[in-house]
Parts: C-alpha cells; sequence; structure tokens
C-alpha cells in the first residue's frame, strides 16, 4: 500500500488518463472491499488495456465499461 | 415488522440458492471442467452448520433469511441476509466455515396478478398536477423539453424555490430569464398558463474547448422563484413523500432512490465517488468533477434530470441527479448545490 491516500494518486493522474480517446471518467470505487480507482471507458479495447494501468502506486485500477454520459 | 414475510423469504432463498449450489456438482465436469470442482461433502457440513445456527441469527434484528452458497473461489459459505447493512453481532465464521453477509432488503411476496384486474392508481409524473404541484415530475423551460422538480428549497429571506438543473432550467446557459413549467414543454406544458416560477438562479456550465486544460464544472443546477401555492415539497403519493433537510455525503455502497419524471421512484447504489466525468450536451461536452455514480442504468432515463436522490432508508438527500450512461447514472453532491445558492432543502 503507497503512503499517498488513494484520492492524491487519483488526482495526479486522472488527467492523462482522460485525454486517452475513449476514457470519459475516473473515480474512486471498490472492489472485494477494498477502494480502488475506476477508470470510465466508452468500450474497453486493448489498446485502452495497455494504457490503463492494472494498479497505481499500490492501488488497484478497475476499468468499467461505461458508454457515453449524456445530460439526461 | 411482521415474522411472517421474513420466514417466506428466508424459505425462498434457501430452495433456490440449494438447487442452484446443488446443481452445481451433477454440471461441473460435464459443462465445463474449468469450473470450479464443489466439494459435496463440504457443502453439506455448511448446510448443516446453518442450520444450527439459522434460529439465532434469524433472531438479530434485521437478519432476513440465511442460505448456503459459494464464494468466488468455490468455498461454502453460510449466507447471512439483511434488511439493511450495519447489523451488528454476526460473527465472520460459523464452525470454521465463512459468513458471507449481504444486503437484500426485506423479502415480499410477489403477489400473482388476479383473474380480474384492478386497475393501478394511475400516477403519471409527466401529467399536469394541481397546484401545489409535487416534486419529482415533469417541469421545463419553454425553451427545452422536459426535466424533473428536484425539490423545494428555501433563502434566509423564507422565500421558495424549484430545484432543478441548469439544462431543464436555463437551457445550458441561454436561456437567462422565463417562467418554469409544470409539466415541461413536451409533455404540454404552455407558457404562461403552467407556470409555476421564474428562473431565478443557475450555475454557469463551462464546455470544453478545443485545447486542455479543461475546466472542471462541479454542478448542473438551477433554480426557479415560486411559492407554496404553486410548489409542494412532496412526490405524489406513490413516491418517498417529504425527504428530509439534512443532507448526507454519498459513500460507496450506500443504498440510494430517486422520484423522477421518466421511470418513477427507482433504486439504487452509489458505485463510485469523486468521480471526474465528461458529459454530453446539446453545446458540447463539459467536464465535472466530485461527482457520484450510481448503479444500475435502469436507476434513470432521460427527463429524469433535476431528480433529488435520497438514502434508501431514510430519505437524507444525497445528490443532484443530471446524466448517465446506458450502465451508469451521475448526480451532482447536494451540499454543493445547497451552498453554491444558499438554500436549504425544505425538507422533514
Amino acid at each position: 500500500m503507497s503512503a499517498k491516500t488513494i484520492e492524491a494518486v487519483l488526482e495526479e493522474h486522472t488527467d492523462r488518463w482522460m485525454d486517452v480517446p475513449g476514457v470519459v471518467g475516473t473515480a474512486i470505487g471498490e472492489s472485494q472491499g477494498q477502494p480502488c480507482i475506476v477508470v470510465f471507458v466508452v468500450e474497453k479495447s486493448d489498446e485502452l488495456g495497455r494504457k490503463i494501468p492494472a494498479s497505481v502506486e499500490g492501488h488497484p485500477v478497475v476499468v468499467e465499461q461505461t458508454g457515453e454520459f449524456r445530460a439526461l | 415488522m411482521s415474522r411472517f414475510p421474513l420466514r417466506i423469504g428466508f424459505c425462498l432463498a434457501v430452495a433456490a440458492i440449494s438447487l442452484i449450489v446443488l446443481g452445481l456438482p451433477h454440471f461441473a465436469p460435464v459443462v465445463n471442467a474449468a469450473e470450479p470442482q464443489v466439494n459435496a461433502q463440504a457443502l453439506a457440513r455448511a448446510m448443516q452448520i446453518q442450520d444450527r445456527h439459522t434460529g439465532r441469527l434469524m433472531g438479530i434484528p434485521g437478519v432476513v433469511g440465511t442460505a448456503t452458497g459459494l464464494d468466488a473461489a468455490g468455498q461454502p459459505v453460510v449466507k447471512v441476509f439483511l434488511a439493511k447493512g450495519g447489523v451488528p453481532g454476526i460473527a465472520a465464521k460459523l464452525e470454521g466455515v465463512s459468513v458471507d453477509v449481504e444486503v437484500t432488503g426485506v423479502f415480499v411476496a410477489l403477489r400473482k396478478p388476479s383473474g380480474k384486474p384492478s386497475k393501478p392508481p394511475a400516477i403519471d409524473p409527466t401529467a399536469r398536477f394541481p397546484r401545489p404541484v409535487p416534486i419529482g415530475v415533469s417541469t421545463g423551460h419553454p425553451n427545452i423539453t422536459a426535466g424533473t422538480i428536484g425539490c423545494r428549497v428555501f433563502d434566509e429571506y423564507g422565500e421558495v424555490y424549484a430545484l432543478s438543473n441548469n439544462h431543464v432550467y436555463a437551457d445550458e446557459n441561454r436561456a437567462l430569464t422565463g417562467n418554469v413549467l409544470q409539466p415541461g414543454p413536451w409533455d404540454g406544458g404552455i407558457d404562461p398558463a403552467d407556470a409555476i416560477g421564474t428562473l431565478w438562479d443557475f450555475y454557469l456550465i463551462t464546455f470544453k474547448g478545443p485545447y486542455p486544460p479543461y475546466y472542471n464544472n462541479t454542478i448542473d443546477a438551477a433554480i426557479a422563484w415560486s411559492s407554496t401555492d404553486l410548489l409542494g415539497k412532496a412526490t405524489p403519493s406513490n413516491g418517498y413523500g417529504t425527504p428530509k433537510s439534512s443532507p448526507v455525503r454519498a459513500k460507496v455502497r450506500l443504498s440510494v432512490k430517486k422520484y423522477g419524471r421518466t421511470t418513477g421512484q427507482t433504486q439504487g447504489r452509489v458505485y463510485a465517488v469523486n468521480a471526474k466525468v465528461d458529459v454530453g450536451y446539446d453545446s458540447g461536452v463539459a467536464r465535472f468533477v466530485n461527482q457520484i455514480i450510481v448503479t444500475p442504468g435502469s436507476f434513470s432515463a432521460g427527463g429524469d434530470s433535476g431528480s433529488l436522490v435520497v438514502t434508501a432508508d431514510g430519505n437524507n438527500p444525497v445528490g443532484l441527479l443530471f446524466a448517465g450512461s446506458p450502465t451508469m447514472t451521475v448526480c451532482n453532491p447536494i451540499d454543493a448545490v445547497l451552498e453554491f445558492f444558499g438554500v436549504w432543502i425544505d425538507g422533514q
């Protein structure tokens, strides 16, 4: 586990991830009872899988396919 | 709380899960050799342990059922079903078998439709309602289609306002003034005959330009000046009623509900917090920070924008619904909305 909080780690990396085409959001979620970073993507792909790591500074990263977000 | 439906739930749950679990050893080798093998003896033992402890477990207030199931690794576990989270006094293991606690809510008998269909009370959130109108129903500025009245808020002078989204009451920054209608124009609302207030204030949404850095918006919200003669503070009678005045902060897994123009009352769960999302509008894409993500996708649909999201068990305000994807709903944290306008929720 890293010394930095998961919020700080997300803040540091989120803008770079959100510049990747197909990434529409990031958040703090929960995976197997532990806090995790969630990256929302329009559609999962191998290329996105290469650019989004499985964990960052000890915090797990989960890629979640959501489609695009629209005002309702 | 009556014990009777709880027992039904318990029996149903045991029956259903037993069937699934007992089916596994027979089918697993045939269907897929890679499936984890289930040890039938261990399973039978877990069921005995479950039976021995069920009476005591069901005596704990909030426990609505028990069952034997399998964990992700295929190991037998005793499942304990709860009406809601935070029930103390449940051991992590029973005689060496892991306990898996799951919040299912209270089980109820699913009534079969009787031979003669009785007409359900026809409450349509898209309809025109007698004044004062309820919250959670169709509304909008004359230039838009339709959204939802989130709730009634009031300021330090005691004036009351209808709360909804910028894109419902201010047409994505384009409407600087005008009436707001109930129902919204898409649902037949006519200006000024159906007016319930006038646009008073809105958070200016900054859309993404061609190059970074992109502006971080915090809310999509607007208020319309109204009166207690025109605007009530409770949902229609098939909804949760009046929200509480005191907001609570969203946490992952928090159970929430909302009443909205399109999907009526629905329940969901906070999937993630502290979200940064890009949201598509007619005018372009806008980036939002510190948002709340609710699942499942059926929690909301187009026209539910502006709905107040409240806790499932206490009606405490959590968020203001404004966007969604096929699988998720996005909400502004309600405290940021109230703080921006300097208002409080007119609730219980």
